[in-house]
């Protein structure tokens, strides 16, 4: 079953055409893989879906619903999560206020709520939210570090918090944008294993990435852009094969 | 306690209230320089339901604000998408139309400004006023909207790729954030028993920033603290004479060299409040 | 009636360009509003009037006076209060310059009196008229000086080396100074030629209103920041125009409209700004982060 359908999708800004009539589709519980060398609009192509860029054309619907002209937050309740290339993590916030910021779509709290509440009790909602946290940390490996403030983990483990604060949004899809950027091997097989985790709990995975062997070793299905166009969408035997693919990527 | 020393603790408790006003805005990373003008806003209307209409002093305080809070959601639209100096100065706009609004009113007294409202601000209320607002926002940290600020404060696209609902939350900060100056405003307009337009300036609105930030702006304890202390040092320092301000002044650019983030930021916070539970605990045990 | 009003809103306008330039320079490469160059302005009018009162000296000479003592101002309050600022922490020198602008207004109440002063007629004026219009040589003389300083600026900014020095730090700091440029030093340049500017429009103004006031510096502020909005952050030329632009509309509506809602003008047009362009007529050249 499709998940998310990408059609005709273009993308241009002032003139430069980032994105050229990409069409993807992503089945429901596939680790779908995107490659591509650098500049050929991946990056691009996850700031739509996700709703930070809105596209010149195109359509892309989730579950059967477009979503190409929501704003991010509407997107993220819907069940797109994702993470960012360049991490995004709320540096003041410790580790588990970062994860808990993900549950603020599936919760409903507000300003007045929160003021009458007993003193010295926690809402009800707060308890769950705090509960969830924990679990999400403790699936990628931080529970020990609970309390720290975000921006003293070192880069791995930022990483893994990003992965648990978009799983905290209980996405039905998550948008890994070049998870395994400046890691080394251990660390990206650490990374391809708690991909394959998250797959296992029903999160569908759209995944950006430049290392080769982790994209061939876990995607079911790759899709190859090149200058913002799709030059080819198949199994990794398939693509590993593809002549296009090779011409893009050795230059001849 | 003699007059002069109740109009300081007055003014202190209603700048507090102001400072306050301005701080939620600021903790959802919206610099706003119209809190002055929010306060012109339930400081005459306040008063002219006092006055003119005989309605009781607290539902007018309250009306003055909610008239406030509504002028703030509307400030707030074209503000969601605006950020840095662009809303700064637009705020600051904003704040000076109100001022040019109430200049030409005449109903409300046009440039003579307005007065004969009843001496109805105490001590009592507005301290009462500023325990609710200390309650509200001690419990606002550590919960799901004050987690939400937190973050859109420090990344926004992040936290609005995270699903907080930027639109929202910052409308929701504008709003209430006036709301409370509309109520500082009212407070005001009840003590000092006359009020006129060129007193809601942009200078006002500054000095309100200046509070925040010279308390710290991390944390809403800063506001308070800011607010006390830049309320007190003129006063204080009134032997000085005509070098008073020039003091004020100095103690501010020293402090922002020597402590940019201002008196209080969170780490400074947290370690109070972790050595006073350990002291209440240790008591206890003993 | 209306060139009349032209010509004077012209005057008016080219000394708002000048303060305006200053804000726009500091704003351009620092990312700063300096809240105190309103007072620079006015305790640059002070200045070039006490030279005048001491020396009994031309105009010209109190100009450039002020011009010396203002930008010799300016130098001090970027040294002693903006340099050790941290500036990771944004708010702190914003902060720092409504500090020294309370001081600086405060000095200048203290020294000079609360009351408004007037520039004594020192300038031979001589009346001169184009059929209904009356220009005197007075009106000449500070839209001729308003427009030669503005021309100077943009020779330094755009055909000198310091220029370009101060126009790559502007667009980036960092690779400004690993490209050998001394930051620091452009940066006290920029406060030296604002304050400069700004304390001869001190005299200037003077000269148009035939007073000056320790509280022209705090009136100053909110213009210049319009006039920054509209011409575009960062960007001089947009400074220039936008100045002599807000100066008409200043006369015009005061001739045509009711006074009080003369400032209303400028906020109301910030606000259309703000929503319509805001980058300004002219663009600027900041990216938003």
């Amino acid at each position: 079953m499709t998940l998310l359908a990408i059609e005709n999708l273009v993308k241009s800004f002032n003139g430069f055409v980032a994105l050229n009539n990409v069409s993807l589709h992503v089945s429901q519980g596939a680790i779908h893989g995107v490659i591509g060398p650098n500049g050929a609009g991946k990056t691009t192509l996850i700031n739509i879906i996700s709703g930070i860029l809105k596209p010149s054309k195109g359509r892309i619907s989730f579950n059967g619903q477009p979503i190409e002209r929501l704003r991010p937050d509407k997107i993220v309740s819907f069940g797109i999560g994702r993470t960012f290339q360049n991490i995004r993590l709320f540096n003041a916030l410790s580790v588990i206020e970062n994860v808990m910021v993900g549950q603020h779509c599936r919760t409903t709290a507000g300003l007045v709520r929160n003021f009458f509440r007993r003193p010295f009790k926690l809402l009800e909602e707060e308890n769950r939210i705090q509960h969830k946290a924990k679990e999400l940390l403790n699936f990628v490996g931080l529970s020990d570090r609970e309390q720290e403030p975000a921006r003293s983990l070192p880069y791995g483990s930022q990483r893994r918090l990003e992965i648990a604060r978009a799983l905290a949004t209980e996405p039905s899809l998550i948008l890994l944008d070049e998870p395994c950027a400046g890691m080394d091997i251990k660390e990206t097989t650490e990374m391809a294993q708690l991909a394959l985790k998250i797959r296992e709990r029903g999160v569908t995975i759209l995944l950006i990435e430049h290392d080769m062997n982790l994209v061939m070793g876990i995607s079911d299905r790759i899709t190859v852009l090149n200058f913002g166009q799709n030059i080819a969408d198949g199994r990794p035997d398939e693509i590993r094969s593809s002549p296009a693919v090779i011409e893009a990527y050795l230059g001849f | 306690m003699s007059g002069y020393t109740e109009s300081i603790f007055i003014f202190m408790g209603i700048n507090i209230i102001m400072a306050l006003s301005l701080y939620l805005p600021c903790s959802a990373g919206q610099i706003s320089l119209a809190q002055a003008g929010f306060m012109a806003i339930g400081a005459y209307t306040s008063s002219l339901l006092t006055r003119d209409y005989g309605v009781p002093f607290y539902p007018a305080l309250v009306l003055g604000g909610l008239l406030a809070a509504m002028t703030g959601v509307l400030v707030g639209f074209p503000a969601i998408r605006i950020k840095g100096i662009y809303l700064l100065l637009l705020t600051l706009a904003f704040g000076e139309m109100v001022r040019v609004f109430f200049l030409n009113f005449t109903p409300a007294g046009g440039a003579s400004g307005m007065g004969g409202m009843e001496l109805k601000t105490n001590l009592v209320n507005v301290y009462a006023i500023v325990g609710v607002l200390i309650l509200f926002f001690s419990r606002l940290r550590g919960s799901r909207m004050g987690r939400a600020l937190e973050s859109m404060s420090d990344d926004e696209v992040a936290a609005e790729a995270t699903g907080v609902n930027i639109v929202r939350a910052k409308l929701v900060a504008f709003g209430v954030g006036a709301f409370m100056a509309g109520l500082g405003g009212g407070l005001y307009a009840h003590y000092a028993l006359y009020i006129d337009s060129s007193k809601f300036g942009f200078l006002l609105a500054v000095e309100f920033f200046v509070f925040v930030v010279f308390g710290g702006i991390e944390v809403f304890w800063g506001a308070i603290v800011g607010s006390v202390l830049l309320t007190i040092i003129p006063e204080a320092v009134r032997f000085l004479k005509d070098f008073r301000m020039i003091f004020f002044g100095m103690t501010i650019v020293i402090l922002m060299i020597v402590r940019p983030q201002g008196l209080l930021d969170k780490q400074l916070v947290d370690g109070i409040a972790r050595h006073a539970r350990r002291l209440y605990i240790f008591r206890g045990v003993s | 009636m209306f060139f009349q009003q032209l010509i004077n809103g012209l005057m008016l306008g080219a000394t708002y360009a000048l303060v305006a330039i200053g804000y726009t320079l500091i704003f351009g490469i620092l990312n700063l509003l300096h809240f105190a160059h309103g007072e620079v302005f006015m305790l640059g009018a002070f200045i070039g009037l006490q030279l005048v009162l001491w020396t009994n000296c031309s105009i010209a000479v109190a100009l450039v006076g002020a011009m010396i003592g203002a930008g010799l101002l300016g130098l001090m309050i970027e040294r002693v209060s903006f340099r050790h600022v941290d500036k990771r922490y944004h708010l702190a020198p914003l902060i720092s310059t409504i500090g020294v602008s309370i001081i600086l207004q405060e000095f200048g109440v203290t020294i000079f009196g609360g009351d408004q002063l007037s520039f004594p007629e020192t300038i031979q004026v001589v009346v001169y008229r184009f059929g209904s219009i009356q220009v005197t040589s007075l009106h000449l003389w500070i839209l001729g000086t308003a427009l030669a300083l503005m021309t100077v600026i943009h020779l330094v900014i755009h055909r000198t080396k310091i220029g370009i020095a101060m126009r790559v730090t502007a667009e980036n700091a960092t690779t400004a100074s690993l490209m050998g440029i001394n930051t620091d030093g452009v940066v006290s340049i920029t406060f030296l030629i604002s304050s400069a500017l700004a304390g001869a429009a001190g005299v200037l103004i003077g000269l148009v209103y035939h007073a000056i006031s320790p509280f022209m510096g705090t009136a100053m502020v909110l213009k210049g920041f319009t006039i920054m909005l509209l011409g575009g952050l960062g960007n001089v030329k947009g400074a220039m125009v936008g100045g002599i632009l807000l100066g008409m509309v200043e006369v015009f509506s005061v001739g045509y409209l009711a006074s009080s809602y003369k400032d209303g003008f400028s906020f109301g047009i910030m606000i259309l700004i703000l929503i319509a362009r805001p980058t300004g007529l002219f663009g600027t050249r900041l990216h938003e982060e």
